[in-house]
């Protein structure tokens, strides 16, 4: 909230500038967020006044009665003349002294225990003082009439949010309050209509809807050039159905976020008094009759019990009675001490925010200041923290992926409706997004790796990239959260899909898995796309494919991507390695090429020619593949590593063995050994 | 007939002192010890033999074949010093590519490593969250307007929670700060509870340089019986320093308001790199309807809680001036980390 320093300086009891305030508040109540002067003579600070203390500190008078504290405490400042704040005790006199002509009908007391209609007769609307304008003005708030400035400079002033109404068009003696009905017509005074439901709360005039209350007045009965006799309404609703009708209507009025946060009771006779007397003063008129509605509620307060050790063990220092006895006598609290080290404290009537001692402690240290409190380090007894799995092994993949070249991305959470591809499970969805780009949760992590490839492809003739993240769906209602790892490998002329099934191979095995603990295959349903399922214990873990690019993204060139949930791998991993003896004897290397018909998978041909060399194959590995879409047939070449674990084989036996297994793969797989 | 290995050596002599160049070095060598070279080609001699001169004439033929072998090497180790060739050592080195990791993650790993050298544990919770945990076990019941401090996310109506705790039928929201966590702990462990939660968040929210509707925040917990702001002060001082080192130039605490800590804290850090106070985190002591809502008795626990923006320290640490730079996914950015 934006305060004038005048204003303010009118209730302040010492000298203080602007600049003390700023820091005053700052290190002991509030940030204050700016500090600017206004004209010649006044400044404007912006003073930030989180949902606690809205019940007493938005107000020109609440804030100069903190301020005043927080000097008082240092005993730094000067005292000076000041003007009083509102008395409670003078505005229920003032009240009794006026009188009830009629009373106002109320449904619920817990919705509204305090009503008090004013009506004034012979206002003359007009222009309000410059004084006036100027205050507002510096707090941000346009001048309207004279009659609606009163309204907003008391609000201003004490906290107390009055409304104005018309009294011409509203019938005085028929005001009531009471739960809207569903759908009940309502015109508000911005001329938008409210949809009114039956658990807002509405001030009816001849039982027609007339204000949204405590929110926003009607049209109809609004101020206008024409206004002869006003109605000053002050009242006192339930801060939670208030805060629930505000936000759930998307309405934040200045008097909305006051209710919201409850108003002490004696501030709502301050308000009237001081609202009455200020247009009287500048709009003329008498007091012609009071409606009233109070239910009396307990104004007394509970008061608490603040024991000394308690407040030292949070602390976490030795204090001295003072020290706690002081910071709260200056804000007003009621303190006295019961026994030794034992207070028994009243709350002012304006702090509605202070229920627990552990709330009287902050206005301690905070008041006393929480530099004054030491760093101490603490003693605990030394356990064994827990460092997550899941932590250990994102740091792993992480480095993993790195060390290959691929760069980490951080892609958004939040996307446009994916475009459906069958098997793909249910969608989560916002309820209120920002914009539709941002309107769902992201089911993988490849499209927006994809989204990566799009917007670097024209600086990179080739990229690799990898995310970690969370993804979401829906299945059976129930909301499903897991952890991905994704990679894309992109080329602007090919991308080999083997060089990313190697990646990932690398990737379980540097992870601890053998290659006989995992298996790659295309799917059952879908054998011929360009896919392949890594299943880990019969248990899918995540796919490598060719993706399906969107043609909006417009990708030149070619992508092959891959995406695991990596949760699951780690959970198979049983952490068991064992040592195998290096080698002793030298390998012998031949190689194989053939050329056989595309429909021959090569892990067959692999297979078989580890079945056809026995024991003594340690490893065939391919080096070369080709294929034209025009023929056929495609090539391979091989090398294939022999070894035997007890002696050095001889160019004569490998040589043997190595054309038998020529010729079975010739007949076997009707292969043209090359 | 053996040869005469004598002849043979001061052969091998002479050629070595005209060989003075690598190439003729090489040459040489082949000559000798190559595979149809001198020596083998003697050696080849040796199954012929009675057994009594093949020992003697074999072990002559070693000696001579490490002599050559020792004095090629000789040779061609002073030789080296004179290159044959000019390489322009100015040149820079080749470009060896090199995965990057995100500037999000190196700033995170170095906080969470230095709270587990502190023997603070590192947990996470779910990004989506139920109602309860996100405000209500926080001391944020629904007719709060503090609820306003946290705009949110909602997500589709009528889902379930995976892990709901006791609250199965509560609407589902992306939780808007990482301290449903706090709850979600101390409900399923005994304290002492010394914990962090490194996690993104989400906020309803416009995105501009310093806001955005997605960031990460790092959530910290240290309860006890008797632990206090004396020793909040002294942890996070602690923190910051390692965090900064030389750009750390001191904390402070001033006053603050969350519903889930009594005292509430906002700790700023002064940053000598730019001479100024930096808001940096929110914090306090952990509020009491905290501790009941996880099944502990008034008064029998007492700790800080705290939590802070990863992105804003990494915005500090690497002078990045826009928050959506790091979500952008310009790798020409994320390659400079």
């Amino acid at each position: 909230m934006r305060f004038s320093y005048q204003w303010l300086n009118e209730y302040l009891t010492y000298t203080v500038s602007p600049q003390d305030i700023a820091e005053l508040l700052t290190m002991h109540a509030f940030e204050v967020e700016g500090v600017e002067q206004s004209g010649e003579e006044d400044w404007v600070l912006d003073i930030a006044v989180l949902p606690n203390r809205a019940s007493d500190a938005l107000s020109h008078q609440g804030m100069a009665r903190e301020i005043n504290a927080i000097a008082g405490l240092t005993g730094k400042f000067f005292k000076k003349e000041a003007s009083a704040l509102g008395d409670p005790d003078e505005a229920k006199t003032w009240l009794s002294e006026l009188g009830s002509s009629f009373s106002i009908a109320v449904q619920n007391k817990e919705d509204c225990p305090l009503y008090y209609a004013l009506r004034i007769k012979g206002v003359n609307v007009g222009k309000s003082p410059e004084w006036l304008t100027k205050r507002l003005r510096e707090c941000g708030i346009e001048s309207v009439t004279n009659v609606v400035d009163v309204s907003n400079y008391v609000m201003l002033d004490t906290g107390q949010p009055t409304h104005m109404f018309d009294a011409a068009r509203i019938d005085a003696k028929t005001l009531a309050v009471r739960k809207a009905r569903k759908d009940e017509p309502l015109a508000l005074l911005d001329g938008t209509a409210a949809r009114l439901d039956s658990e807002d709360l509405v001030i009816t005039s001849q039982d027609h809807p007339v204000a949204l209350a405590g929110i926003k007045g009607g049209k109809d009965s609004a101020i206008s050039e024409h206004t002869k006799e006003v109605v000053i309404e002050a009242a006192n609703f339930n801060p939670r159905a208030l805060y629930k009708t505000a936000s759930r209507l998307h309405i934040a009025t200045e008097s909305a976020k006051r209710f919201s946060a409850g108003v002490p009771f004696a501030t709502t006779r301050i308000g009237l008094m001081k609202a009455a007397r200020l247009l009287q003063e500048i709009a003329g008129g008498t007091i012609e009759e009071v409606g009233l509605y109070e239910a009396l509620p307990g104004e007394g307060k509970a008061p608490l019990f603040l024991q000394k050790d308690r407040v030292q063990r949070l602390v976490g220092m030795e204090m001295s009675g003072e020290n706690i006895r002081s910071p709260l006598f200056h804000l007003g609290f009621e303190v006295k001490e019961e026994s030794a080290g034992v207070w028994k404290v009243t709350p002012p009537y304006w702090r509605l925010d202070c229920h627990i001692a552990e709330d009287l402690v902050e206005e301690i240290v905070r008041l006393n200041g929480l530099e004054t409190i030491p760093l101490v380090a603490p003693f605990v007894a030394l356990g064994e923290p827990v460092y997550s799995d899941t932590l250990q092994w994102r740091t792993f993949t992480r480095k993993y992926f790195t060390a290959q070249g691929f760069d980490e991305m951080y892609n958004y959470s939040l996307v446009s409706k994916p475009e459906r591809e069958e098997g793909r499970l249910g969608v989560v969805a916002l309820q209120n997004p920002l914009s539709a780009e941002r309107a769902y949760l992201r089911d993988n992590l490849i499209d927006g790796l994809l989204k990566n490839v799009k917007e670097n492809q024209g600086l990179f003739g080739a990229l690799k990239l990898f995310e970690i993240g969370r993804v979401f769906w829906e299945e059976d209602g129930t909301l499903h959260e897991e952890e991905h790892v994704a990679g894309v490998l992109y080329d602007r002329k090919r991308v080999d899909f083997r060089d990313m099934r190697g990646y990932v191979e690398e990737f379980l095995q540097a992870c601890g898995f053998d290659p006989d603990d995992y298996v790659l295959e295309p799917p059952l349903h879908a054998p011929d796309k360009m896919l392949l399922t890594i299943l880990i214990e019969g248990k899918e873990c995540g796919t490598i494919h060719v993706p399906i690019v969107p043609p909006h993204l417009h990708i030149k060139g070619s992508v092959v991507a891959f995406e695991m949930r990596d949760q699951e791998l780690y959970r198979a991993l049983t952490d068991e390695r064992e040592f195998a003896p290096v080698p002793k004897y030298p390998a012998i290397i031949r190689d194989i090429s053939l050329v056989v018909a595309k429909n021959v998978r090569g892990d067959s041909i692999i297979q078989a020619i580890h079945e056809l060399g026995k024991d003594l194959i340690e490893d065939v590995d391919v080096f070369d593949m080709y294929e034209e879409e025009s023929s056929d047939a495609k090539s391979l070449a091989f090398h294939v590593i022999y070894r035997a674990g007890d002696r050095t084989l001889t160019d004569e036996e490998v040589g043997g063995i190595h054309t038998s297994i020529e010729q079975a793969l010739t007949t076997r797989f009707h292969a043209q050994i090359k | 007939m053996p040869h005469d290995l004598k002849k043979i050596k001061e052969q091998f002599t002479d050629d070595l002192k005209r060989a003075t160049t690598n190439a003729a070095l090489s040459e040489l060598t082949t000559r000798y010890l190559g595979r149809k070279g001198t020596i083998n080609t003697l050696t080849k001699e040796l199954p012929a033999l009675t057994s009594a001169k093949r020992a003697t004439y074999g072990k002559a033929i070693n000696e001579l074949k490490a002599f050559i072998t020792e004095a090629l090497h000789r040779q061609g180790a002073t030789m080296e010093k004179v290159p044959s060739f000019t390489a322009d050592l100015s040149l820079p080195g080749k470009r060896i590519p090199r995965g990057h990791l995100h500037p999000l993650t190196l700033v995170q790993d170095s906080m969470v490593r230095i709270f587990e050298s502190l023997n603070f544990s590192i947990v996470e919770g779910p990004e989506a969250e139920t109602e309860f945990y996100n405000f209500d076990a926080l001391n944020i019941p629904v007719w709060h307007p503090a609820r306003d401090l946290w705009q949110t996310f909602w997500l589709q109506e009528g889902l379930r929670h995976e892990e709901p705790g006791n609250h199965p039928s509560d609407r589902l929201l992306l939780r808007t700060h990482t301290s449903p966590m706090q709850a979600r702990f101390m409900e399923a462990h005994q304290p002492p509870f010394r914990i962090v939660v490194p996690g993104r968040v989400f906020r309803y929210e416009a995105s501009d340089a310093t806001h955005g509707f997605q960031f990460y925040q790092l959530e910290g917990l240290m309860v006890d019986e008797a632990v206090s702001i004396a020793n909040f002060k002294s942890i996070i001082e602690t923190f910051f320093q390692r965090l900064f080192g030389k750009e750390y130039g001191g904390i402070r605490l001033r006053p603050s308001y969350f519903p889930f800590t009594e005292p509430s804290f906002e700790v700023d850090f002064y940053w000598k790199k730019k001479e100024r106070w930096l808001e940096i985190m929110g914090s306090g002591m952990v509020h009491p309807h905290v501790f009941e809502r996880c099944g502990f008795a008034p008064g029998q626990l007492q700790g800080f809680a705290f939590g802070l923006g990863i992105d804003r320290v990494a915005m500090l640490k690497y002078g990045i001036p826009d928050l959506r730079l790091l979500y952008e996914g310009d790798v020409r950015f994320n390659r400079q980390f």
